[in-house]
């Protein structure tokens, strides 16, 4: 019995070692190449003038499961005064975000980076994690993750974002009253 | 992602291991939720992990010739309110039925064995290893535990856990804390935990290595008086054990399929963990017409301390549709064993959200230092000495297959039947010149059939 | 007590688990690991790992009647990693 135990312990210590070193070698070589495409980008550019929330999500993310619906109800009630949502999709596969967006009555605008090229280049450190721009495109916050704090939190800057209003005071004080 | 209390709940409140634990006979029903699948999901493979889960599972344990077990359990997480707090509990019941060995060797005739008060007694028959048929138990065991965010990366739980049968009760506390590193790709795991148990055997707690007391010494009386009488048994007092363990871990995400795991574990025992029902044989050593019959039989005595260490490893990866699961187990301790386990899963995807998992396990161990087949009559004792087989030499098996089922989005069931066998590796010295043609160490053999049912939201 | 000859393999387990563990660690700082919106199969069900299945808590429950080991797996980590 003396020489089984271990042989069988070396067995598994080669096979995990034989495991790990062919999935690190793996991950290694996967790393971005500079020679595929450019990344999509967001186009915040033509939504000057608004206040932008952007979600990045995926239908395997338990807590994105709880944003959608807060985020078109928060729609419901903002998107008169300027709001808009873009919610980026992260899944790998395009079927997985159509079956989560079948189940609910999604509000926001849907763009897809299933390569997550636009997550990389804005870094993301959580899924999921919301960055909220003002009318001038400026990026005022960050969140990361999902909870019902949060939730709370973020509408109350939509709000303050909302009610600041682009060119405005500092032009008009200048202006000669009409009517002279 | 969760961290569920685990820090080795229900194992060192037995230490020594008082007694195979599988009997049964609770009426527990299957939940209404095993239908077979009748709804397709829409693309999903499996099912993503949700914050709150029940799992629940009946379970169906039976040796051959010896103990059948009746078990349920159900274990869950509820989170409660969007702050990353949970409460975890678990819950098993266990109710037994049948006889289990009681260290004895077998001999050419029937052989009576009583309990430490000489009031109660059974026999065993010619030939056949001695079981013990006489206790029915039910078992009650479960945890709550507290999940308790501390900061975005980091979190600790906490737990308690009670354990009640006849004659053991067991109550544990613990604390886990765990943080991640590096985009959450790295988990690293400390804990703790504390238990004291007690037992109280019926007919007494035995002294350690004293003769067992003549049939009918004790005045015949049925088990009601025994139980009513536990004060006045010559057994004394009930007794304690407290337990220490600690716990250090790693998982590391290595990469999108693949996560592995490393546990170093300690644990150290203190108090009273003999078997108080278990004995040794001593036999007529002398060559003639009496060799091997028993002479006398000793009660078992084991240290008054245990210190085990384990290392553990596991690998999973996931092939985009099956999965599958190796760890590897090397563990050590204080009374001279050392065991390895091996355990691999595979989960084979099927159409339609099914699967079917192959599971085999290899167990080795080696002998406690302690351990002897039985005693030679005229030698002397030795300080600590244990027949009980689950401290001797051994090689299992396990082989089994899941077929398991997705019903709807949030619904899972499955069915798991399991062959597990037992060999016994050390040959006993001396068997096979004083009992031979006696088989002192039977393989063990038991089935498991396993219906489980979980949802999750 | 001693058991010498249990020794050296021992050594040699506790050495390669040891090995693995600083491996995973000292990787988690350079190339190992996924970005967090790669996690879709390790926040399956089944991806998990430390006991968390109800299988699991009733094989550890059978054996440790059975057999003088008892324990010592993992808990937590993998998963989703959300929040």
């Amino acid at each position: 019995m003396n020489r089984a135990p271990a042989f069988v312990s070396f067995l598994v210590a080669l096979i995990s070692l034989a495991l790990f070193a062919s999935a690190a070698s793996a991950s290694a070589s996967e790393a971005p190449a500079s020679a595929s495409p450019p990344a999509p980008s967001l186009p915040l550019d033509s939504l000057r003038g608004q206040v932008v929330l952007v979600d990045f999500w995926a239908s395997w993310c338990a807590p994105c499961k709880k944003s959608f619906p807060w985020m078109s109800a928060i729609l419901d009630r903002h998107a008169a005064e300027g709001l808009v949502i873009l919610a980026v999709n992260l899944d790998k596969k395009r079927k997985d975000a159509d079956a989560f967006l079948a189940k609910q009555d999604a509000k926001p605008r849907i763009l897809y980076d299933p390569e997550g090229r636009l997550a990389a280049s804005y870094e993301l450190k959580a899924m999921p994690t919301s960055f909220l721009y003002d009318r001038k495109g400026i990026l005022r916050e960050t969140h990361l993750g999902f909870t019902e704090k949060d939730a709370a939190a973020i509408e109350a800057a939509i709000v303050s974002l909302l009610a600041e209003r682009v060119g405005e005071p500092k032009e008009n004080r200048d202006e000669p009253p009409t009517g002279r | 992602m969760r961290v569920q209390l685990k820090v080795d709940p229900d194992a060192d409140a037995r230490g020594g291991g008082t007694r195979e634990r599988k009997r049964s006979s609770s009426p527990l029903s299957i939940r209404d939720g095993l239908t077979a699948a009748t709804c397709a999901l829409i693309g999903m493979s499996a099912g993503i992990a949700r914050a709150g889960e029940i799992e629940s599972a009946v379970l169906l344990y039976s040796e051959q010739d010896r103990v059948t077990v009746f078990e349920g359990t159900a274990k869950g997480r509820v989170p409660l309110g969007g702050s990353g707090r949970a409460v975890g509990f678990r819950l098993i019941l266990d109710a037994l039925t049948g006889a289990s060995a009681n260290g004895a060797v077998p001999s050419r005739g029937i052989q009576t064995f009583t309990s430490a008060s000489g009031r109660s007694s059974y026999q065993s028959e010619a030939r056949r290893t001695p079981l013990n048929d006489t206790f029915q138990d039910t078992r009650v065991a479960g945890g709550v535990s507290w999940e308790q965010p501390l900061d975005r990366l980091s979190k600790g739980t906490f737990g308690l856990d009670l354990s009640w049968e006849r004659d053991y009760r067991s109550a544990g506390l613990s604390a886990v804390f765990s943080r991640d590193f590096f985009l959450r790709n790295t988990t690293v795991v400390g804990g703790g935990s504390v238990s004291w148990d007690q037992v109280d055997p019926l007919g007494g707690a035995p002294d350690p290595l004293a003769s067992m007391p003549p049939p009918g010494s004790g005045g015949g009386d049925d088990d009601k008086a025994r139980l009513e009488d536990d004060d006045e048994d010559e057994g004394g007092p009930a007794k304690n054990k407290t337990s220490v363990d600690l716990m250090l871990g790693v998982t590391q995400v290595i990469n999108r399929s693949t996560l592995v795991q490393a546990n170093y574990t300690r644990s150290r025992s203190v108090g009273y963990l003999t078997d108080p029902y278990k004995l040794l044989s001593v036999v007529d050593g002398t060559p003639g017409a009496s060799l091997g019959d028993p002479v006398d039989y000793r009660y078992e005595k084991r240290p008054d301390t245990r210190e085990k260490q384990s290392l553990y490893g596991e690998a999973k990866h996931h092939f985009d549709r099956d999965i599958i699961d190796l760890s590897y187990r090397y563990l050590w301790d204080d009374w001279g064993i050392t065991s390895q386990t091996v355990d691999i899963r595979y989960q084979w995807q099927r159409d339609g959200p099914t699967y079917w998992e192959p599971h085999f396990r290899l167990y080795r161990q080696t002998a406690a230092d302690f351990y002897e087949r039985f005693f030679v009559d005229g030698a002397p004792l030795p300080e600590f000495a244990s027949a009980d087989y689950r401290l001797g030499g051994m090689t299992a098996y396990t082989a089994g297959l899941k077929y398991g089922w997705s019903i709807g989005e949030n619904r899972r069931a499955g069915i798991r039947l399991e062959y597990y066998e037992q060999q016994s590796d050390d040959p006993a010295d001396g068997g096979d010149e004083i009992l031979p043609g006696f088989e002192l160490s039977p393989t063990v053999r038991a089935g498991i059939l396993q219906f489980d049912y979980a949802f999750d939201w | 007590m001693n058991r010498p000859r249990a020794d050296r393999p021992r050594r040699a387990v506790v050495a390669a688990a040891l090995i693995l563990a600083a491996g995973a660690l000292a990787g988690g700082c350079a190339r190992l690991g996924v970005q967090p919106w790669e996690r879709d199969l390790l926040s399956e069900t089944s991806m998990r790992v430390g006991g968390e299945g109800i299988d699991i808590m009733i094989d550890d429950h059978i054996y440790f009647s059975k057999e003088a080991s008892s324990g010592g797996r993992g808990v937590g980590g993998g998963g989703c990693g959300c929040n």
